[in-house]
């Protein structure tokens, strides 16, 4: 595609958008926030329980970019930069809600794990998913660290490339697979529990591996 | 393949994401081996129904931008106007400044912190190769050559003298001050523990920018055998307790800009996490790293 023509790249769209913001153009931010506040918002409502809150964090990852445009450089593309605060944003709010003995996030009742594995008031999905499979995902992501959690969310949930994924998350690309793996295992774990136990050969030792 | 090899790489190859030629190096061990043939299925199993299991997302109780905008233009003075000074330079820079003081003690053992901080020594100066380009000071600029600064003894000169590593030895690479692209920063398992750099290394450079990009936090390290493991710079707010018990001024970085540059032998560099929801604290995680001109990284500061 070429570069002048009038269907930019979105990356392109947002690098224009970016610099007249660093400039102060507020029109232009807000313009930003329009393009990737669905994106933010799946990051970060999927892994905090209550709605509030995820709002809350939503709107602070915003804010953060705007403090922090200075600081973008152009090197990442800007959604990744951004989604990057919003990862670090729900991390850290996710921890302060457990110092705090707020919401529990294994609580079943409110966890995020409902809200990941929910049918929606019946959105129809592209294959259904049944009962047995619902509850032993919810129980897998209650059993995962804020980590895998995260990992899980942002690479089968959000889709992102998992060397994005390694980007946003700080780590290398062999860890979010070696994430994802482990996850993948805990999900199988949990369904054969549900089971009750029929792929039994070798499920225990499969637990140990992190 | 081992099995165990094969397990590093099962995820990928579930996930359709690995190269012909290693999917193939591993689809012949899956022929002969039924646990990881098992496992791979597993795999791809767990994986269509964590798909499927995605729910659709709720619409935010208010527009999101509408919201965001409120509060870009309460009066709350610092949220107004993108920050002028990118305070992740900012930390950097002082960080640097600290790793200064730092390289300055272990080099030369007499340095006091606070007078790394303001400016290299002007005996690391004063011995730099002739022939590679002048030193880059970027950043924090010495406050004027200030009186109360002792002087460089002739025996600091000396030592760092004989174990200088001149410049022309390193790869072109090392003695800029680009950051190179990867670096590996923390001894991996089975390497000998880190250790103080060795005495004499007082030419360093750091990198023209930020090592780590906002939202950019760690690196990761593939050795010999390919095996990728990952280290993490981890946002943490520093007490003022901790900065006084380190003797490290961490919170007002003189000036912006990278601290230093000098060519030289073996490099520090300075990672600082991104934590742009903490933009009120003045210091933060922070990790420093010596690359020996061997291409030996030991972390020298990480807190």
């Amino acid at each position: 595609m070429s570069p002048s023509a009038g269907l930019r790249q979105p990356e392109e769209a947002d690098a224009a958008l970016v610099h007249k913001a660093r400039s102060g153009d507020l029109n232009s931010f807000g313009e930003l926030v329009r393009r990737h506040e669905r994106t933010v918002q799946g990051i970060v409502t999927r892994m905090i329980p209550s709605s509030d809150d995820a709002e809350d964090v939503v709107q602070e990852v915003f804010v953060s970019a705007w403090q922090g445009l200075q600081r973008f450089r152009g090197d990442a593309r800007f959604s990744t930069w951004l989604h990057t605060i919003a990862v670090n944003a729900t991390l850290k709010r996710i921890r302060q809600m457990r110092r705090h003995g707020q919401v529990s996030l294994d609580d079943p009742e409110s966890g995020t794990a409902e809200r990941l594995a929910a049918d929606a008031a019946g959105q129809p999905f592209e294959q259904a998913v049944s009962a047995e499979e619902k509850a032993a995902v919810r129980r897998a992501l209650q059993n995962l660290s804020d980590n895998h959690r995260m990992t899980v969310v942002l690479y089968y949930f959000e889709e992102h490339p998992c060397e994005e994924i390694a980007r946003m998350m700080g780590c290398s690309v062999g860890t979010v697979w070696s994430r994802l793996h482990y996850a993948c295992k805990k999900l199988k774990q949990e369904l054969r529990d549900l089971r009750g136990g029929d792929g039994a050969p070798g499920a225990r030792g499969e637990r140990s591996d992190a | 393949m081992n099995c165990r090899r094969a397990r590093h790489i099962l995820m990928q190859e579930a996930a359709g994401a690995l190269d012909e030629k290693r999917s193939r190096a591993l689809r012949g061990h899956l022929e002969r081996c039924p646990a990881c043939a098992a496992e791979l299925e597993d795999l791809r199993e767990a994986g269509r129904i964590f798909r499927r299991a995605r729910a659709p997302l709720a619409d935010p109780s208010s527009p999101v931008w509408e919201s965001v905008r409120e509060q870009l233009q309460a009066p709350a003075g610092r949220k107004n106007a993108p920050a002028r000074r990118p305070l992740l330079w900012g930390v950097a820079t002082s960080f640097a400044a600290a790793a200064l003081a730092i390289a300055g003690y272990f080099t030369l053992g007499t340095f006091t912190p606070q007078e790394g901080l303001d400016s290299p020594p002007a005996a690391l100066r004063s011995v730099a190769p002739q022939e590679a380009p002048p030193p880059q000071v970027r950043g924090p600029q010495p406050p004027a050559q200030s009186a109360e600064r002792p002087p460089v003894t002739a025996a600091e000169k000396s030592s760092f003298a004989q174990a200088k590593v001149p410049a022309a030895s390193l790869p072109a690479a090392r003695r800029s001050s680009a950051m190179p692209p990867y670096r590996p920063h923390r001894p991996m398992a089975g390497r000998p523990a880190p250790e103080a750099p060795p005495a004499g290394v007082v030419a360093w450079s750091l990198p023209a920018a930020p090592v780590a990009e906002a939202g950019r936090g760690g690196y990761g390290d593939t050795d010999a055998a390919g095996t990728t493991r990952d280290f993490h710079l981890r946002p943490r707010a520093v007490s003022d307790h901790e900065k006084r018990s380190k003797g490290l001024l961490l919170a007002e970085p003189p000036t912006e800009g990278p601290a230093a540059a000098w060519a030289g032998g073996g490099e520090i560099s300075a990672g600082v996490a991104p934590a742009p929801d903490e933009l009120e604290e003045s210091a933060r995680a922070l990790e420093m790293v010596y690359t020996s001109p061997d291409g030996r990284a030991r972390t020298i500061l990480d807190y």
